[in-house]
């Protein structure tokens, strides 16, 4: 198999003395869906914040391409990069959110601009084209001059997908993109997630969505109190549930007492 | 009328008291925005250690009396000033310096309110697409920031007009100081004080009205962003 696209190794990460996940290795490959699924407060969330770096860590290496991110070494020291390479290195990344997001002064045309002029430096012709392009491709060719007040959440949050896919990264972040949504709205945003993993895009997504995560994903991990407690296809983790404290917890969503 | 002929009379010292009034309040407000807004953003988003001093200089200024702070530019920092390197700034020039440590207090504090109001998403987002700090504070936070600010900004500068009827106290020719002197030379305390009480309450209504407008205008871009 070729090398992976983005490597976890051994990384840790704690609030002083609280451990939010420790010793976390694993591998995503380019063009690979992969979910993460477990509990509030087993680390998801925060072990996806980690790789575009909105959140420090303590231990380990995460790898995106072939480059260590946000850390390098300095006289045997582990220092973080500095802000300016930071930046970079999150371009790399594209970054969906719960909370949408986007900038409520910025038509939704100007919110997929943004970075594409000014990470980017793309000339605004070209940016605008772009722009255009993406948003058409979630279905928003209409909604292009609006301000995000005056769009559903559905909407808003595919102007954040578009934002997103946008700046051509090379992996793309979904954390939990869909929990802020009316639940009659959250098939529009799916949809556009399923599309975007037909056409080859390399993605990790934090999700309350098992059926989706069954549907899309090439890999399931199952965290549980900072641990990868359990990692296989859809149909190993769904099906045949290794663990009991998998089962467990898929058992709340069978029965609908979900979070 | 008489009164207004009187006042012509004077319109030499008229003149040059408005002028300082305007000025000086003007100078107060523009350096005491900038420079709020750069210590309101430390207060905001810089480490704890830097934030103290801005804070206790914050907090020591909107705890003083204006006239105050005046008196200790003009009398005391003057004197420090004096020993250290032989020379003081006149009258005037304290008043703008006392005015413009009042308003740049008031002003972080106002700057402060608004940036802590936007939520941490917003910076979280213009990360994620990679933008360094500086450019998402220029084309995330500071529009946002700005539409919250006009309102109190607006009485801000109104306060700053009004704070500058003090500076009469070191001898500055302001607005109302000529007013006094008009009063010494024809006497009619009365009617010349209403003239001058009417002539800030029209300045500072002015300056209300075309601040509610503003705020509407960029207001009505934020009601359709919520």
């Amino acid at each position: 198999m070729s090398e992976a696209l983005l490597k976890f190794e051994n990384v840790s990460k704690s609030y002083g003395d609280f451990n939010v996940f420790t010793d976390i290795s694993l591998e995503v490959h380019e063009k690979e869906v992969v979910s993460i699924i477990g509990s509030s407060g087993s680390g998801k969330t925060t072990l996806l914040r980690c790789i575009n770096l909105l959140e420090p860590f303590q231990a380990g290496k995460i790898i995106l391409d072939g480059q260590e991110i946000g850390y390098h070494e300095v006289n045997g020291k582990r220092k973080r990069v500095s802000e300016k390479e930071i930046a970079k290195q999150r371009a790399m990344t594209g970054m969906v959110f719960q909370q949408f997001n986007l900038f409520p002064h910025m038509t939704a045309k100007k919110n997929v601009m943004l970075g594409l002029t000014h990470t980017k430096k793309m000339p605004v012709a070209e940016a605008e084209k772009l722009a255009e392009k993406w948003l058409s491709a979630v279905g928003l060719q209409d909604k292009m001059d609006n301000l995000p007040g005056q769009l559903s959440g559905g909407q808003q949050q595919r102007v954040a997908i578009a934002r997103a896919v946008a700046m051509s990264p090379k992996i793309l972040l979904f954390d939990e993109a869909t929990s802020a949504l009316d639940p009659e709205l959250v098939g529009e945003v799916l949809n556009v997630i399923r599309n975007l993993a037909k056409e080859g895009a390399t993605m990790i997504l934090v999700t309350h969505e098992m059926r989706f995560a069954y549907e899309v994903s090439d890999k399931v991990i199952f965290m549980d109190s900072g641990k990868i407690a359990a990692m296989g296809t859809p149909k190993e983790i769904f099906e045949e549930r290794p663990t009991e404290r998998l089962r467990e917890f898929l058992a709340t969503f069978n029965t609908g007492k979900a979070e | 009328m008489i009164y207004f002929q009187n006042i012509y009379n004077l319109r030499d010292n008229v003149i040059t008291g408005f002028l300082n009034t305007f000025s000086i309040a003007l100078i107060a407000i523009i350096l005491g925005t900038l420079i709020g807004i750069i210590f309101g953003m430390v207060l905001t988003y810089a480490k704890k250690p830097v934030q103290w001093p801005i804070r206790i200089y914050v907090d020591i200024m909107r705890g003083l009396p204006v006239l105050v702070t005046v008196f200790v530019v003009y009398y005391f920092l003057n004197s420090v000033l004096n020993m250290l390197f032989g020379f003081q700034m006149d009258a005037n020039t304290s008043g703008a310096v006392a005015l413009t440590l009042f308003s740049a207090a008031q002003m972080t504090e106002l700057t402060r309110g608004a940036l802590q109001s936007i939520p941490a998403g917003q910076i979280e987002a213009g990360r994620a697409i990679g933008l360094t700090f500086p450019q998402i504070f220029v084309k995330i936070l500071l529009p946002q920031a700005v539409v919250q600010m006009i309102p109190p900004w607006i009485n801000s500068a109104t306060e700053m007009i009004k704070a500058s009827t003090l500076l009469g106290m070191i001898g500055i020719v302001d607005l109302l100081l000529v007013t006094r002197q008009i009063v010494a030379k024809y006497n009619d305390a009365l009617v010349y004080y209403v003239i001058i009480g009417c002539f800030y309450f029209i300045l500072n209504t002015l300056i209300e009205f075309f601040g509610k407008r503003l705020s509407k205008r960029v207001n009505y871009l934020e009601k359709a962003a919520r």
